[in-house]
């Protein structure tokens, strides 16, 4: 890897993790996206150029030529990561329409006494139905 | 036969596009996914019988060959995986009923569940690391989306997390891909094993050791665990049976490939030992405090993933053969166990195990599915869960590791110590008369695991010797891959590139 994509990949990581650890869960989305470049930065890394070049006709120089085959892989986990980063904000946006905070939130609180009625609706499956 | 894998890994994919087509007040959409699920296990059926006599199918797309193009291979590991998965997708899709876990949540979760079959069926079929990773992701987008299904406030708050630390596991998996191309220049795990055979990299370690991070996460093990507890009671029941038997057990799965492929040199194997021997034993202690009854039931299948771990560690053939034949009994037994609490907390309309005891919820049929489930999986004999430990006992004695020993025999005590909790609240109060429920056909769809528990049970011999089979297959990595790359010879490539 070059000295600049090894610093990309170090700053990307290092703010990402920072990010990660946040509360608030857009941080966390931003955080996770950043990771995810990083990763990708450094699958890119292990197609050095020159080291397996693809197959070529005489006359190219081959020192030029970068591996292809970690590009395919960035493609596919671009895409990925885009689909999983659009489900994320929607789940945020939907969190903090209903649930009112844009922090994370226990996901666990066990059921009460008090909220007897809304646990037997949510077990017999008529949730938010009309959603 | 070589089409028959493929046919087997793509057709829930084309089915769950279909299902989501119909997803809107369709009424074919439901008899669709229950005549689909039922094809499907005839032709997991037809694959384990082809791969159940030792042949390796090996399905180049596009008739290239590996390490070139991309292969799926179908050993013993995936037939016996994708026909049990297939089960439990059938059992799921004919238990979910409109009446009874709402119209429009069954709309939404039947085509995710077979995109989720999909990406399970790819993961088991797949011959190299990078379509593991791409099959992981397809099962954790279904996954994502069906922890929505039930569309309540709690979904919403399980949501976030989950996704995110499943995204961390994702990373740190494609960050070992891409490393471990760095190092040899392939992804496919016949390749690599050959390549690593004369011991790996440091970098290759590191990498390797990422990917076990990635696979542990999947599995639920100590300390990676936290994640899972929280998750599995908010998912639409039925849906969470099948998540109980399968999401934990796919990354025990991917442990169970590469581990011998590429890590028998390095240290992993030892740890992985005492991480399975921590998770058997804090799993089960937490599982004893719990009082919800899904909780309870997910710290229990930290503490089983945990005894999996240990005995895929240990890396001899007894120990592998006891992890698959525990793996096996293991999903069936663990899906019993959440459809029967599904019922429950249906039937009770509380999650809370102190609530039950007013219960209104025993029924005959109900009660015979949770001891049989109940005490096979605390390992009572002569249920299968019985023949599962004896097996990892002989392994640990083997080794002679006497500490696994001893963490296996107490957790083994306190799994059957919470299995009577449950028991005395939910089904052993006085006063109460089993209710005359008319949905007793609605879960008579799980007497086909209760019916295949008692199978393994009854024919364990067998079904052990098949299992040590198995366990032979996966641990002879130069015939898998001599196999896989077989393809190499006829085209008349001499050496391999770049070597």
């Amino acid at each position: 890897m070059t000295p600049a994509l090894t610093l990309a990949v170090g700053l990307l990581t290092g703010v990402g993790v920072y990010l990660v650890l946040a509360r608030k869960v857009f941080s966390v989305i931003l955080g996770l996206s950043l990771l995810a470049h990083a990763a990708n930065l450094l699958m890119l890394g292990a197609g050095e150029p020159g080291e397996r070049a693809p197959i070529v006709i005489e006359g190219v120089e081959r020192h030029l030529l970068a591996d292809p085959v970690p590009q395919a892989f960035v493609l596919t986990a671009i895409v990925i990561s885009m689909a999983v980063t659009l489900y994320l904000l929607a789940a945020f946006a939907e969190g903090a329409r209903v649930l009112g905070t844009e922090e994370i939130v226990r996901a666990s609180a066990s059921d009460t006494e008090s909220n007897r009625e809304s646990v037997r609706i949510e077990l017999s499956g008529q949730g938010r139905e009309e959603v | 036969m070589s089409w028959l894998p493929a046919l087997v890994w793509v057709a829930p994919g084309v089915v769950g596009l279909t299902l989501w087509l119909l997803r809107r007040g369709s009424t074919w959409q439901l008899p669709l996914a229950r005549s689909a699920a039922l094809a499907q296990m005839v032709l997991s059926l037809g694959l384990l019988n082809a791969t159940a006599a030792g042949e390796v199918l090996v399905h180049g797309f596009g008739s290239w060959s590996a390490p070139f193009g991309i292969v799926i291979v179908a050993d013993r590991l995936s037939g016996l995986l994708v026909l049990v998965q297939s089960v439990l997708l059938t059992v799921t899709v004919w238990v979910l009923r409109p009446a009874a876990h709402g119209r429009r949540s069954v709309e939404r979760a039947l085509p995710l569940l077979f995109l989720l079959s999909f990406g399970l069926n790819g993961a088991f079929l797949t011959g190299d690391l990078f379509n593991l990773f791409v099959a992981f992701e397809v099962v954790l987008l279904a996954s994502y989306l069906l922890i929505q299904v039930p569309g309540t406030e709690r979904s919403l708050r399980a949501a976030f997390p989950n996704v995110a630390i499943n995204l961390l596991a994702s990373l740190f998996f494609f960050v070992g891909v891409g490393l471990l191309y760095g190092q040899y220049g392939t992804v496919n795990l016949a390749d690599l094993a050959l390549r690593m055979a004369g011991g790996p990299t440091t970098l290759a370690v590191v990498a390797c050791g990422m990917l076990t991070v990635a696979f542990a996460i999947k599995a639920g093990v100590v300390p990676l665990l936290f994640w899972l507890p929280a998750t599995y009671p908010t998912f639409s029941g039925p849906v969470a049976a099948l998540f109980a038997g399968m999401m934990t057990k796919l990354g025990v799965f991917a442990l169970l490939r590469t581990v011998p492929l590429l890590m028998s040199e390095t240290k992993i194997p030892a740890v992985l030992v005492g991480v399975g021997a921590a998770s058997a034993l804090l799993g089960v202690l937490a599982a004893l405090s719990e009082y919800e009854l899904r909780r309870l039931l997910g710290f229990h299948i930290v503490s089983q993933v945990g005894y999996m771990v240990l005995g895929l560690g240990l890396l001899t053939a007894g120990a592998v053969a006891a992890t698959i034949f525990y793996m096996i009994h293991h999903i069936v037994v663990k899906a019993v166990l959440f459809f029967v609490a599904d019922e429950l907390e249906r039937r009770s309309g509380t999650r809370d195990l102190r609530s039950m005891l007013q219960g209104r919820a025993r029924e005959g049929g109900l009660v015979v599915a949770f001891l049989l489930a109940a005490f096979s999986l605390a390992g009572l004999p002569p249920l299968s869960g019985f023949f599962a430990k004896v097996g990892l006992f002989q392994a640990a004695l083997e080794v002679e590791s006497w500490g696994t020993l001893a963490v296996l025999a107490i957790a083994s005590f306190f799994t059957l110590a919470s299995m009577l909790k449950v028991w005395r609240f939910a089904f052993h109060a006085d006063g109460a008369v089993s209710s005359k429920d008319s949905s007793w056909f609605g879960f008579a769809p799980v007497w086909l695991l209760v019916g295949t528990s008692i199978l393994i049970a009854v024919s364990a011999g067998p079904a052990y010797e098949f299992a040590e089979a198995t366990a032979r297959q996966i641990l002879d990595v130069q015939s898998y891959a001599r196999t896989v790359l077989s393809g190499l010879d006829q085209v008349g490539v001499a050496e391999l590139p770049g070597s």
